[in-house]
């Protein structure tokens, strides 16, 4: 599990530059203008959306969905299978998993929709200085990337983690504070480019301040592709903040989240499946969720 | 006189190789001196690369000169506000991301002057405009209506001094020739200054009052219109308006 979440977290920020590569969408784009494109477009943005509409809403409206405390205990009731009475079953205490996934639904989309927030603000803010200044403020900035780019991302955040306690704000500032590199680079490039275009030339011929260029012009211009980035970053998120979790250094008992769930589901795993099958199944919607809706937003930018 | 310009130029370095070995300049603008004076209309014409444009951006110091001096006369008059510039492609000199009201009051609230509705409808009205443009963003309204919301933002801050870079290079003919009339009416209405770079002959023989003739970052020629186009001295310049016939 962590593993793989290593792996999706360190692509997530690969991903970046591949797509931003003009001559592999130029290809793709040719290729597939008689096909089906715009159709699985449509699809990805349908699903992605709709998936991410149901667990915003579940999320949102959690104590009107459900009938159980997700933290009262009853031990007569611990580890029933899924029935009428507990929809997805109970686990070792007690609990309701129905309840306690739709309480930790909130807690998984906030931490991501939070850390992914601060990275792209710090990103936003290190990228569009370091592409307008240029020279000696861009080689201070991006070397400072490259130095935060060095560490292995998750290790980096199990040390911080493991050095401060584990609660779900030092995770949420943890979890941008690491991720806000690859925005950074994506904003400067863009900034690069944007900053030769002509209205540019324009605004400071009409005496308009460096700031107000690049808070008016430039980052408004670079912003859709901050938000497709931003969007599969919550996909990355949400799997961090599971994996976190799931070693114990996420988010703290009792407050449920997918990844704590799923980690007190490991010993239980040969008599209760539900415990461990429901929350993973729904860390995994989620993801491709926002994988789908990323996707759709970039070929629609 | 509006504005002095002595010796001006524009030197890029040329670097060679991996070592970036310095080899030589490219002089895109080369000593160039002439004046200004009040109302005047002033054509520059010139091949494509003759440093036209870059001249443009040295007078409006968006790009820092290598030598030479550019004086506004009276002195007291401010560069960036006294003197308002087109460029060639309004698509491309226009945020794409910005509706056309944003557009034009972002040069009044850059010198911290009143922006309000009313101003900008007058901006609108002065450029022939309607107000139901404004909400639109650049790519929603015709090529002649971006040049004159292009122009409406050059006007915005009340300039003496206007640089027209090409502009009416991207525009069909007949859109062209409103342009022109209005650029026209401005000038006689406003009494503007026009500084009007094209490397449309014709179009400078109908505006323009004097011109500078320019090859190599150089000028060859300058003199009154008629004096230039009918009686042209330098060998460049009847090259020049041989093609042009």
């Amino acid at each position: 599990m962590s593993e793989l979440a290593c792996e999706r977290v360190s692509g997530l920020r690969l991903t970046t530059p591949q797509t931003r590569n003009p001559a592999n969408t130029q290809t793709r784009k040719h290729a597939n203008t008689f096909t089906r494109k715009p159709f699985t477009m449509k699809l990805r943005l349908f699903f992605g959306l709709g998936i991410i509409i149901i667990l915003s809403v579940a999320a949102i409206f959690a104590p009107f969905l459900t009938r159980y405390d997700p933290d009262k205990i009853s031990i007569d009731d611990a580890l029933l299978g899924p029935s009428g009475a507990h929809l997805l079953g109970t686990d070792q205490l007690g609990r309701d998993l129905f309840s306690r996934m739709m309480y930790g639904a909130r807690i998984s989309l906030l931490v991501a929709l939070i850390s992914v927030a601060i990275a792209t603000s710090v990103g936003l803010f290190f990228g569009s200085l370091a592409g307008f200044f240029g020279s000696v403020i861009d080689s201070l900035i991006m070397r400072f990337v490259d130095i935060m780019l060095c560490f292995p991302a998750f290790f980096l955040i199990l040390a911080v983690v493991a050095i401060l306690e584990p609660s779900i704000v030092n995770i949420m500032v943890i979890i941008g504070l690491t991720s806000w590199m690859g925005v950074a680079r994506l904003v400067r490039a863009e900034i690069l480019s944007l900053k030769e275009r002509e209205f540019i030339l324009a605004a400071k011929a009409f005496g308009v301040s460096n700031i107000r260029i690049i808070w008016r012009h430039l980052i408004p211009n670079a912003l859709s592709a901050v938000i497709v980035n931003a969007t599969l970053g919550v996909a990355g998120a949400i799997l961090l903040e599971s994996s976190l979790s799931f070693l114990g250094l996420g988010v703290q008992p009792p407050t449920p989240s997918w990844g704590n769930i799923l980690a007190e589901s490991k010993e239980t795993l040969g008599v209760a499946w539900w415990l461990s099958l429901f929350p993973g199944l729904a860390i995994l919607l989620t993801v491709v969720g926002f994988n789908l809706l990323g996707e759709a937003l970039r070929e629609r930018a | 006189m509006i504005l002095e310009v002595k010796n001006l130029a524009k030197y890029y370095p040329l670097e060679r190789g991996i070592f970036k070995t310095h080899a030589g300049f490219i002089k895109a603008v080369d000593g160039v001196s002439f004046c200004l004076h009040e109302g005047e209309i002033l054509g520059i014409v010139g091949e494509s690369g003759c440093g036209k444009s870059t001249l443009a951006k040295l007078l409006l110091k968006l790009i820092e000169p290598t030598g030479g001096e550019i004086t506004f006369w009276p002195p007291v008059l401010r560069l960036r506000l006294d003197a308002g510039i087109v460029f060639q492609d309004p698509l491309l000199s226009l945020d794409p991301r910005m509706r056309i009201r944003d557009i034009l009051r972002e040069p009044l609230l850059a010198q911290r002057k009143n922006a309000d509705g009313k101003k900008v409808s007058e901006l609108l009205a002065e450029v022939g405009l309607d107000t139901s443009i404004l909400r639109r963003f650049p790519s929603q309204v015709s090529g002649g209506q971006r040049q004159r919301v292009c122009i409406a933002r050059s006007l915005a801050t009340h300039p003496k001094l206007l640089i027209l870079d090409e502009a009416l290079s991207s525009l069909d003919t007949i859109t062209q020739k409103h342009i022109l009339e209005l650029l026209t009416r401005l000038q006689s209405r406003l009494k503007l200054t026009y500084i009007f770079i094209s490397h449309n002959i014709a179009v400078v023989k109908r505006i323009a009052s004097r011109v500078i003739v320019m090859l190599e970052g150089k000028i060859v020629e300058q003199g009154s219109v008629d004096a230039v186009f009918s009686h042209p001295q330098a060998v460049y310049t009847k090259k020049l308006l041989e093609a042009a016939r």
